[in-house]
């Protein structure tokens, strides 16, 4: 179960066939092409100008870099500090889920109470609550607790994750045991042996759920989209629905706006690819 | 070892932002607090608006901040129908932001009828006759009137002269509308342009149909998706005559592809495959800035025909804005200002028409700039056209459930083009699901 | 310290640890959840009295042909798409998965990719390609003549339908590929060497040996599917806005719809409960199925 994607795996059959080892080469690039295409067609497009977005014959590379695309996105539409709300939401909802998913995967993981058994069935069966089916009701809540308009109303529902808390036990079970006796009769307190004792240990733990949660956070489309909308609270996903107009829409700004929304994302996953593949196998497989 | 560092490093700017965030959260209520209580403290309004309709503010706001300069203005942009749904959020919940909204006259009324606006009835009493008169009629409920009359559209039909002349049509306003005068004519006048020229008569999708060439057509005649009872009308014989007409054009390859207004329709305008835009005059903005700057010369305007020579109206009215309060907004004496300035004054209005292309539902009739020749459009005076059209243009109301009959008349059209139902049944059933939805009759 | 206050904290530490999450839980999910099938149960426009009905929501819907619709779009986009993925993702997984194919790291990055790019911008992206009049697709393809006419991507029922399978299949291709991967890494290489050894290409090795033993993640990927595809919103919302006729209109696209857009309440939250069971049954399949291979 703990095995994570290898690179060097384990294969079968040599390479001798050179016609069939090509034909595969071949359409591993077919297949990459596919995916990376429309990403080079989104940088490309966040370049021109609006006239040349839709163009027969089409425009690869725009001969003129249409930069003033991103200026007018800052200055204008406010995208500095849309970014940052993304930025914000998205770390402080990762940070707060990673402690409280971390300390109540610690208890099921580590320690003996009642009722854990039950409490975490009650866990697992919460995951098949769908978000989507809470919007109305959690809608109405909000408008009590002020919380419409506000990015801690993103925030606060996916605190509560119960995916997290499975991944998190997986990772506390692998501790041993001896780690937590040996610093409570060093007479820490409990709390004091889970930070300087446990928390050290689960530091891939963290960075595998901790990046799964960043990109879903930074990507998270509906519920923003209905609860935030002054523009100074808008994320990234949502201003960029919103630059939508109905009789011109200006996909050059969508376009360098989504540059805007991808490129920190690209950055960060290609840091913490490894990590960030493993968790989703991990989580995927376990949850 | 590297990775670890960047590992703390980036740990490090997580703890930072969450600190900040704690602060920043903390600040915002302080600060939103301070305006209310000092009177001379600078007053903020938001207003929620569209691009196109802000290009026209702008050309007011210098006059603006003079005038009222403790009045800051901050504009958040938006698609309109995204904007309604989200004040209909808003003022669901009671927020005081935005507070102002811009409202086109197809959804006033529904917006009027959930009571989130403010009611400015003694405010706009001074205008009551200064407006085009049909537009009081969306914005008024129970007597109430909720909402200021920015400009009207006008419909006429523009058309590229240098198409019609290789098309041997004539190509003087005055001779084409002679020769236009019926909708037989325009499609008689499509098979010629089709033929010598290869170009389409004018833009409209057949699965996802924005209904404008429709409804016009429907206005003109005084007849509309309800009738004067309120009733459903749109399986009446002389509705089914229209569709029936625009099905024909479809259906003989008259006409492009491209729902209105999108980026599609406008490059095929700019490619010289649309020979006329049958639309609100604010199309002129769109066709000599946005799509075709470099066809100077080639475009046209004249009135839109008629469905027979002997009706009474032949203009129409497609789209117009007006501008509203919100119910719960702090500073609806800022706000009324601001919309007085704008809207209220003939100077305004007169500017936002020349810069603008938004034609004034403010009566303007005398004024000298109505005859300043276009020199986009070939030198002549188009605003005079417009004048024309909005003086014989019915006096209809949108009414408050136009946003859902125009949705699903664009299904009927689907329907009729890809499932191959008749006009008849698609017709039928959306009077049908009309009914039922809008508990009517 | 002493020892009983160890103890004492022993017992408290557990109920402290898990709080947060329990009561995140039921103000945020169970009690809206619960909420939710009262709200069903009556008539509401979001902001004036609830008008108690009984079942009339849940007769409306089941009435209505767009809820139906919606749930058969989501299958018939299913179709479209999870067969085709499956049976790429293994193929590439294979790729992957032998000694002597190069730049692996960058294949499987760039399969990847997709998936943690936002959706929201990519759906803008595909709207650029597959504009009907103007779209980078239809460009090509008239250009070098395939087609005389363009091809309605967004704007024919089928078509639209097999656009959105497409982007779906597009940002989850790599993932279940990685999926299926890691199920290949845990077969043993010696069967392949045994079936190399008795003559068997690899063609036949990849249907007899590698299909079946990965069988278990093929089912796991689907199930996963299932899930995604009766949730599927941002896609069809930026692209189609769930139309033409409503052929790509989904649950949770209508969930929104009737909610946010027409400010029924009420009968949002009839298909919000639908759509809870929906998702419940799938879920609970899926946990009999692994439980039963474990």
């Amino acid at each position: 179960m703990e095995k994570t994607v290898k690179l060097q795996a384990a294969g079968h059959g040599g390479g001798k066939n050179i016609w069939s080892s090509s034909l595969a080469f071949a359409l591993m690039a077919i297949v990459s092409l596919f995916t990376l295409f429309p990403l080079f067609w989104l940088f490309s497009s966040s370049l021109k100008d609006i006239s040349e977005i839709f163009v027969n014959p089409p425009i690869w590379v725009p001969s003129v870099l249409h930069w003033e695309n991103f200026r007018e996105l800052f200055v204008e539409r406010k995208f500095g500090i849309i970014t940052w709300n993304s930025f914000l939401l998205s770390t402080t909802s990762t940070l707060i889920s990673l402690i409280f998913c971390s300390l109540a995967g610690f208890a099921f993981a580590k320690y003996k109470f009642k009722g854990k058994q039950f409490l975490f069935v009650l866990v697992l069966a919460s995951l098949m609550i769908p978000h989507e089916a809470t919007m109305v009701p959690l809608f109405s809540i909000y408008k009590n607790l002020h919380l419409i308009d506000n990015i801690w109303g993103v925030i606060l529902p996916d605190l509560a994750n119960a995916f997290g808390i499975f991944f998190m036990r997986q990772y506390c079970m692998s501790l041993p045991d001896e780690m937590m006796e040996a610093a409570r009769i060093d007479g820490c307190s409990e709390f004091k042996t889970f930070r300087r004792i446990i928390l050290p240990n689960l530091r891939s733990g963290f960075a595998g759920l901790g990046i799964i949660l960043f990109v879903k956070q930074w990507n998270n489309f509906l519920w923003p989209s209905v609860i935030l909308r002054s523009q100074e609270n808008l994320t990234l996903s949502v201003a960029l629905k919103a630059l939508e107009d109905s009789n011109n829409t200006p996909y050059h700004l969508i376009m360098a706006g989504s540059v805007i929304s991808v490129v920190p994302l690209l950055i960060i996953v290609l840091i913490f690819q490894k990590q960030l593949i493993a968790g989703m196998i991990d989580g995927a497989i376990k949850g | 070892m590297r990775k670890k560092r960047v590992l703390y490093v980036l740990i490090t700017c997580l703890l930072v932002s969450l600190l900040t965030a704690a602060c920043s959260s903390g600040d915002k209520p302080a600060e939103s607090q301070s305006p209310g209580e000092s009177g001379d403290e600078k007053v903020k309004l938001v207003v929620w608006i569209w691009e196109t309709a802000k290009d026209g503010l702008d050309l007011n706001m210098d006059a603006f901040k003079a005038k009222y300069p403790n009045i800051e203005i901050e504009f958040q942009t938006m698609k309109s129908t995204d904007l309604y749904s989200k004040y209909l959020i808003s003022s669901s919940t009671g927020d005081a932001v935005p507070d102002i909204i811009t409202v086109e006259s197809t959804n006033l009324s529904q917006i009027v009828q959930i009571d989130a606006l403010l009611d400015i009835t003694d405010r706009v009493a001074p205008y009551k006759d200064k407006m085009s008169a049909y537009k009081w009629e969306d914005a008024t409920k129970d007597d109430k009137v909720y909402a200021m009359p920015w400009d009207s559209g006008p419909v006429v039909m523009f058309y590229r002269n240098d198409l019609f002349a290789q098309a041997g049509l004539p190509t003087d306003p005055e001779e084409v509308a002679q020769k236009i005068q019926t909708w037989d004519d325009y499609y008689e006048a499509a098979k010629l342009v089709k033929e010598k020229t290869g170009a389409m008569m004018y833009g409209d999708s057949k699965t996802n149909s924005s209904n404008r060439m429709f409804e016009s057509m429907m206005w003109q005649r005084g007849l509309w998706y309800f009738d004067g009872d309120g009733n459903v009308a749109v399986d009446t014989p002389e509705i089914k005559e229209i569709a029936d007409y625009l099905i024909k054009m479809q259906n003989e390859g008259l006409v492009y592809d491209a729902r209105a207004n999108t980026d599609p329709w406008g490059n095929a305008i700019r490619d010289g495959q649309i020979a006329t835009v049958v639309g609100g005059s604010w199309h002129d903005a769109i066709i000599e800035n946005q799509y075709s700057p470099a066809d100077k010369g080639k475009w046209s305007v004249t009135m839109m025909p008629k469905w027979s020579k002997d009706d009474k109206y032949s203009g129409a009215n497609q789209g117009g804005a007006n501008l509203a309060i919100n119910k719960n907004s702090k500073h609806p004496e800022e706000a009324w200002q601001f919309i007085e300035f704008m809207l209220g004054s003939e100077e305004s209005q007169i500017k936002m028409m020349t810069g603008a292309g938004l034609f004034p539902a403010m009566l303007v009739d005398d004024n000298a700039s109505l005859e300043e020749p276009s020199e986009y459009f070939n030198n002549e005076p188009i605003r005079k056209v417009y004048a024309q059209s909005l003086a014989n243009t019915y006096p209809l109301a949108y009414t408050s459930d136009f946003p859902m009959a125009n949705k699903l008349m664009t299904d009927v059209w689907a329907e009729v083009f890809l499932n191959k139902v008749s006009s008849d049944k698609a017709l039928k059933d959306m009077a049908d699901e009309l009914r039922s939805k809008t508990k009517r009759n | 310290m002493k020892a009983p206050k160890w103890n004492k904290q022993m017992l408290v530490a557990p109920y402290i640890y898990i709080s947060p999450y329990f009561i995140l839980f039921f103000i945020f999910s169970l009690y809206p959840i619960l909420y939710s099938i009262y709200i069903s149960l009556t008539d509401w426009n979001g902001s004036g009295e609830k008008v108690f009905i009984g079942f009339d929501n849940y007769m409306q819907l089941f009435s209505d042909n767009d809820f139906w619709l919606s749930l058969w779009n989501s299958a018939l986009i299913f179709l479209m798409y999870v067969p085709l993925m499956l049976f790429v993702g293994l193929i590439l997984a294979s790729i992957l998965n032998s000694n002597w194919m190069v730049g692996k790291g960058f294949f499987r990055m760039a399969l990847f990719v997709p998936n943690f790019v936002s959706v929201v911008a990519v759906s803008f992206v595909f709207i650029l390609l597959l504009n009907t009049q103007d779209g980078l697709i239809n460009s090509v393809l008239r250009n070098i003549g395939l087609i005389d006419n363009p091809i309605p991507w967004l704007e024919s029922p089928w078509w639209a339908r097999l656009s959105v399978a497409m982007m779906v299949l597009y940002r989850w291709l790599g993932y279940n590929m990685l999926l299926l991967l890691t199920g290949l890494q845990n077969i043993s290489k010696d069967l392949y060497e045994a079936a190399y050894v008795d003559g068997a290409t690899k063609i036949k090795s990849f249907f007899y040996i590698t299909i079946p033993l990965v069988k278990k993640m093929l089912l796991f990927c689907t199930v996963l599917s299932t899930i995604g595809t009766f949730s599927l919103f941002t896609e069809p919302y930026i692209l189609t806005q769930g139309g033409p006729l409503n052929s790509t209109l989904t649950p949770v696209l209508m969930l929104y719809r009737e909610s946010f857009q027409n400010f029924n309440f009420g009968y949002a939250s009839s298909i919000a409960v639908c759509f809870f069971v929906l998702m419940m049954v799938i879920s609970l399949v899926q946990m009999r199925i692994f439980d039963e291979k474990e």
